[in-house]
């Protein structure tokens, strides 16, 4: 069953199409909430929210649109409705993100490690623009589609993403160097 | 050169890097690099950062949520078409139009107490009902609105 025809069935009212959709982009949907608010639970909560939201909004839902950017949408204001209420309440665990994919080889491992860890120390935002467009190559105007931003915006947000990325590595490894000089 | 135009190049050299179209042309870049060390060792930088960045995965999920979304969409069907709570505001809506027509009968006087009926009816009801009627609905949108 395609999107389209998924949707039309839930709007005449067969809710189990729409478990079609949640099937589809499910884990897709969780690895950007994670990659947003770094816990599993509060990712859990908001993929499951914004899919009732988007069941609920259905009937406005435009069919020249593709379904997940749509819904991705919904999806991230719910994560940052989370990570907003959260920075209130509750001081964050870094060590509770799982965005990168283990590698078998120990160099890659190592690499995985490092990113994993300048990823966890970044803002929100940043995380969420360079996993979108690193681990899921999304192009320019794709980026802008699904941040609801000009794809001019999306060039420099990314430029400055990275350059904080860039410093965040240095700081790190820099650390790691003079520690293992004391240690020395 | 000016620290703009130097940010332009640097952006600009981001964007061939990610295969997209830049503000200035590879040889304006070029050309601009080859007289500021700065932009030259930023450009190095920008390679070895995207070399890193690009060779990473995301993490697979198998996690289904199909269940507990499931379950709220028939909770959420079940709110929206429960024949009490509909029952509950026809009644208030009825006990209030009631209020009105004794308020407007000629020679009624209401003193504080009585004016204040309406209002202490109104929160029994919410309370009664355990619901919030102060309660934003963030996910209203005019039509049309939702996922722009």
């Amino acid at each position: 069953m395609d999107d389209l025809t998924a949707i039309e069935k839930c709007k005449a009212g067969e809710t189990e199409a729409f478990n079609h959709l949640v099937r589809k982009y499910q884990s897709e949907a969780i690895g950007h909430a994670l990659a947003i608010l770094s816990r599993r639970e509060d990712a859990l909560d908001a993929v499951q929210r914004a899919f009732l939201d988007a069941y609920e909004a259905l009937e406005r839902f435009d069919i020249s649109r593709r379904f997940y950017p749509w819904l991705y949408t919904i999806l991230r204001n719910r994560c940052y409705k989370i990570l907003a209420s959260r920075e209130k309440h509750v001081a964050m665990s870094i060590n509770e993100i799982e965005i990168l994919a283990p590698r078998q080889k120990e160099a890659a491992y190592t690499n995985v490690r490092l990113v994993g860890r300048v990823l966890r120390e970044l803002s929100a935002q940043d995380r969420e623009l360079l996993t979108l467009k690193h681990l899921d190559g999304l192009c320019y105007n794709e980026l802008a589609e699904q941040l609801g931003i000009p794809s001019g915006t999306v060039m420099s947000r990314l430029y400055y993403a990275r350059k904080r990325f860039r410093e965040k590595l240095d700081s790190i490894k820099n650390q790691a160097n003079s520690k293992e000089m004391n240690d020395d | 050169m000016t620290e703009e135009y130097c940010q332009k190049v640097r952006i600009s050299a981001m964007a061939i890097l990610d295969g997209e179209e830049p503000f200035l042309s590879a040889r304006e870049i070029a050309k601009h690099a080859e007289t500021c060390a700065n932009c030259r060792q930023e450009l190095e930088q920008q390679e070895q950062v995207l070399g890193l960045l690009n060779e990473q995965r995301r993490q697979s999920f198998t996690e289904d949520v199909c269940p507990r979304i499931a379950a709220a969409i028939h909770e959420s069907a079940i709110r929206q078409t429960d024949p009490q709570q509909f029952c509950a505001f026809a009644l208030l809506a009825l006990i209030l139009l009631v209020y009105k027509l004794v308020e407007v009968l000629p020679g009624f006087t209401a003193g504080v107490v009585v004016k204040l009926v309406p209002v202490a009816t109104v929160i029994v009801f919410f309370t009664l009902l355990k619901e919030n009627p102060i309660k934003i609905n963030h996910n209203l949108r005019l039509q049309g609105d939702i996922g722009k």
